[in-house]
């Protein structure tokens, strides 16, 4: 199951009203006739969050990880992925 | 002298050295015979050691270029064109070594000395070493500055993110121009940029692999789709490390990449080392990414149970903001050890209390309910705790009375810092259930509904609780909220129809005639069907004898005792109601007498099923009336008797009811044989009747583990779930459900060890002590000599809490020679505890 902070787009610490806001947005975003499995991400994300004993629970006491070494690699590589790179450090690669 | 005398020597010694050049040469050992070669024509200098030279110097050079080592290249180019070649296969490889080291213009090609078109290959490398280095680029060779220079400019465009102006830099660039190949990765770089991989590929997979527009492809290829590069491949990955550097700030991907892969194959040491020599560098870029690692390792640690690891991940990394001195990991991994010590868990939770009131990540409000929810951990720990020993040494155990009252004062606190934390009420109750304190539950429950009046949970069990502590009065008022909540369901109707039941009765006793007729009234209102049962009428009647209403309570007698086949059954619930509703001794024995009468003529399938359906209900409910027990043994009696009648189901399957529930008690705990034909009875007749094949499981069960037959155990449960799977009969439903659980605790217990040595488990044997050759005589030899003392007692421990059995009741049932009876696992919830007997009237 994917983090549902990371579905949601949100830091952890994110707070009610800001889940609410963003869930808000998604659902907009992406509305269940047109994108069923999405919504239905975003939806059992927020299901997830929406309750803060439940959300403050699994940051105390974790018992599943969201998050993977290849993960965060698969992130950086996003990053790097998406970042401009620099003609003279394109070029400094032929070599 | 002799040194001098040795000089001369080599130096006269030409075809010596030449011959060691040209060894040196073969062995690849460049520059050796460099060195060689140079002496040579330095000592004679002939034609043949002009291109002896020539030769050593290319080689050198090539090498030098390979190595990375630009300038000494260029250094021993210079010399070879200062030496002036002769040599035709240097003269053809020359050119493009002089063009990757900037020095073209100097080689007769470049002087154009010598005539004809440039080799195209020769453009193509001119062209890529122009575009890495344009100061350097040949002035010569015809459009190659100004080609390099488009290509930078449409690079620079593109870094600046203009795709249109850097495409229109490089429009008029040929198929057959040196720089068409730049010109597809430029297009290619601008659809990597804009994420339009089929266009990437569509130019990219069109480069020359020969060329440097395909070396810097490859590491971006890499990114763009990772499972189609090679990223084992020595450029790619270094070109990957490039771009890390640029766009990360530093040389961290490479320590990544090894981070994951240690992690992966778990080498922790290495992980360890990993992590420690990237921290610097990953907290002083990105601190988030370091978070997240520190963040997977410490969960995989955690999951791991190694206290070891935790300890020397906070000595290589910053601890998370959640848990700031590692007392929530240190708390958790205790939790998780294998001789867990709930002392030293309790010890670091408590710490962790402490870094809550201060936690920076938290909100205050938030601090309160982490603060809280640690107390209900700690609380559900102690109840865990007194849970995992076999039930004897709960009792036996000093540390259990301790253990309860840490566990209440857990939840306390809990509550106390957040009064609407619903499931530490849920687990206050239950530990108070189990722990046989059903006062303590009821008053949790009404604290719980005081923050939540609607759960049903809470209105059902002090419904319950009140109707077993015969309170109808107080148990109707949750009984009725609760049925608001669930207007349809027929458990919560059929309770708040007993409930209205009793509360006549108790008007009754209080001499509150009109609203004891109220309730039944109620009564008949939500159950019009059951208005005409003789159980009802019976009540009906007795309440109107009760307030000297005769001729009505006669005539409610005479209906009572119509609506069955016989008068039998009406008899025995007017001889019970009668003494519940404290009727005069004379209409009390009377009933009893015309009861005791009936029960003497012959035995019935109905009248049977009739009867012992009644008294069951107030068995199972624990109404204790003064007299049950006579009426019991009677009833047994009846059963007895009724060997040669002609069952219906229905009625027998009431009768083992009747006859299970009276086992449950221990003065007729003597009756299991009764129970066992019965049932086996029933079984055979409806074999397709799923509550006796359920029963039939349960009796075999209650032989108690040396003699129960779990393969029949299993069979009947699994008959039962089957049939009751497709029964349409609601009441089935829940058979089906125990059946399942049934089948598979015995799945878990195993089905083949009480027939093994005597009753011990195939892993205890074969015994390791005494055997029976070491007696003289045999008889003297005990198979229980042969397990040590200790670990008999943990068999017997382990098989007693895997059959679901109290050690202690098992010893003393052998004692007596009695049967032993087997519990199944029962629901968790709604759990109820056996209300003390106490006579009630």
């Amino acid at each position: 199951m994917s983090d549902p902070y990371e579905v949601l787009g949100l830091d952890p610490g994110s707070g009610d009203a800001e889940i609410r806001r963003r869930y808000l947005e998604l659902v907009r975003r992406y509305p269940p006739d047109q994108h069923p499995e999405r919504f239905a991400a975003v939806r059992e994300a927020y299901d997830e969050l929406r309750d803060p004993v439940t959300r403050l629970r699994a940051r105390l006491f974790p018992t599943k990880t969201h998050e993977t070494m290849d993960a965060i690699l698969a992130d950086v590589e996003q990053r790097l992925r998406t970042a401009r790179i620099p003609t003279k450090t394109l070029i400094s690669l032929a070599e | 002298m002799a040194t001098k005398s040795k000089n001369r020597k080599r130096r006269r010694a030409t075809p010596h050295l030449f011959q060691q050049a040209e060894r040196a040469l073969a062995r690849r050992d460049f520059k050796q015979a460099l060195k060689h070669a140079k002496v040579c024509y330095r000592q004679q200098p002939s034609d043949e050691h002009h291109r002896l030279l020539e030769r050593a110097s290319l080689a050198r050079a090539e090498e030098l270029h390979r190595f990375g080592m630009r300038d000494e290249c260029r250094s021993v180019l210079q010399a070879l064109l200062d030496l002036g070649v002769t040599e035709p296969s240097v003269e053809r490889e020359l050119p493009r070594l002089l063009v990757a080291v900037g020095l073209f213009d100097r080689s007769p090609v470049g002087r154009g000395e010598v005539g004809g078109e440039p080799d195209p290959r020769l453009l193509a490398s001119a062209a890529d070493h122009a575009v890495v280095r344009p100061d350097q680029a040949p002035a010569s060779l015809p459009g190659v500055r100004e080609g390099a220079a488009d290509v930078r400019a449409a690079l620079k465009a593109l870094e600046a993110g203009d795709e249109t102006a850097a495409i229109a830099r490089l429009k008029d660039v040929g198929r057959t121009s040196p720089f068409a190949d730049w010109k597809l990765f430029v297009r290619g770089l601008a659809a990597y940029y804009r994420e339009d991989a089929s266009e990437t590929w569509a130019n990219w997979d069109r480069l020359d692999r020969a060329r440097f527009a395909a070396r810097i492809a490859a590491p971006l290829r890499a990114l763009a789709d990772p499972a189609s590069a090679d990223r084992n491949d020595r450029h790619v990955k270094r070109g990957l490390g490039k771009i890390a550097t640029e766009v990360l700030g530093g040389p961290i991907l490479t320590h990544l990449y090894d981070l994951r892969d240690h992690f992966a194959a778990g080498r922790w040491k290495n992980v360890m080392g990993s992590l420690r020599k990237s921290h610097q560098t990953l907290r002083r870029l990105d601190p988030n990414l370091l978070k997240r690692i520190v963040a997977v390792l410490y969960e995989t640690i955690i999951r791991k149970g190694s206290q070891s690891l935790i300890a020397e991940l906070a000595s290589v990394a910053d601890p998370l903001p959640i848990d700031p001195h590692w007392n929530r990991a240190r708390a958790m991994l205790s939790e998780e050890a294998e001789n867990d010590d709930l002392e030293e868990t309790e010890k670091h939770w408590l710490r962790y209390l402490d870094d809550l009131a201060g936690m920076e990540c938290l909100a205050p409000a938030e601090r309160t309910l982490a603060q809280a929810l640690v107390w209900e951990r700690m609380g559900r720990l102690h109840v865990e705790e007194y849970q995992a020993g076999p039930p004897p040494f709960r009792r036996l155990d000093d540390s259990v009375g301790q253990m309860q009252s840490r566990a209440f004062e857990c939840f306390e606190n809990c509550l106390r810092l957040a009064p609407d934390l619903l499931p530490a009420y849920e687990a206050l109750a239950s530990a108070q259930i189990e722990w046989h304190e059903p006062e303590q539950a009821a008053d949790t429950y009404r604290r719980l509904l005081a923050q939540f009046p609607e759960n049903l949970d809470a209105l059902l069990f002090l419904a319950e609780h009140h109707v077993r502590r015969d309170e109808p009065l107080q148990s109707q008022e949750y009984a009725l909220r609760a049925q608001r909540l669930k207007p349809a369901n027929r458990d919560i109707i059929e309770l708040v129809w007993a409930i209205h039941v009793g509360c006549a009765r108790h008007y009754a006793l209080r001499k509150e005639w009109d609203k004891g007729r109220a309730e039944f009234a109620a009564a008949s209102k939500l159950q019009p069907s059951k208005q005409d049962a003789f159980h009802l009428l019976a009540r009906k009647a007795l309440f109107e004898l009760k307030a000297r209403n005769f001729d009505l309570g006669e005539q409610l007698v005479e209906r009572a005792q119509s609506q069955t086949g016989e008068r039998t059954p009406a008899l025995l619930a007017l001889t019970i109601e009668s003494i519940r509703y404290d009727l005069s001794r004379t209409v009390r024995k009377s009933f009893e007498r015309q009861w005791q009468a009936a029960l003497k003529r012959r035995c019935r399938s109905e009248t049977a099923g009739l009867m012992c359906m009644t008294t069951a209900a107030y068995l199972r409910i624990g109404v204790d009336y003064p007299g049950w027990s006579a009426h019991v043994r009677q009833l047994l009696a009846y059963v007895r008797r009724c060997s040669r009648v002609k069952w219906q189901p229905g009625d027998l399957r009431n009768v083992c009811d009747f006859v299970d529930a009276a086992t449950d008690r221990e003065e007729f705990s003597e009756e299991f044989e009764l129970l066992e034909k019965l049932v086996r009875k029933g079984v055979r007749k409806f074999p397709e009747d799923p509550m006796l094949q359920f029963l039939a499981g349960e009796v075999e069960m209650g032989k108690g583990p040396a003699e129960c037959n779990r393969s029949y155990a299993r069979r009947c449960f699994q008959q039962a779930a089957k049939l009751a799977e497709e029964s349409n009969d609601p009441k089935a439903a829940a058979v089906a459900d125990r059946a399942k659980r049934a089948v598979s605790f015995l799945e878990d217990v195993g089905l083949d060890f009480p027939e093994h040595h005597d009753g011990f488990p195939p892993h205890c044997g074969p015994f390791a002590g005494p055997s029976p050759d070491d007696f003289d005589d045999p008889d003297d030899f005990d198979p229980l000599d042969a397990v040590p003392p200790g670990e008999l007692l943990t068999m017997f421990i382990r098989a007693c809490a895997a059959m679901g059995l109290d050690p202690e009741e098992v010893l003393d049932e052998a004692a007596r020679g009695g049967p032993i009876p087997i519990r199944l696992p029962k629901r968790p919830s709604r759990s109820r505890p056996r209300k003390k007997k106490k006579k009630k009237r």
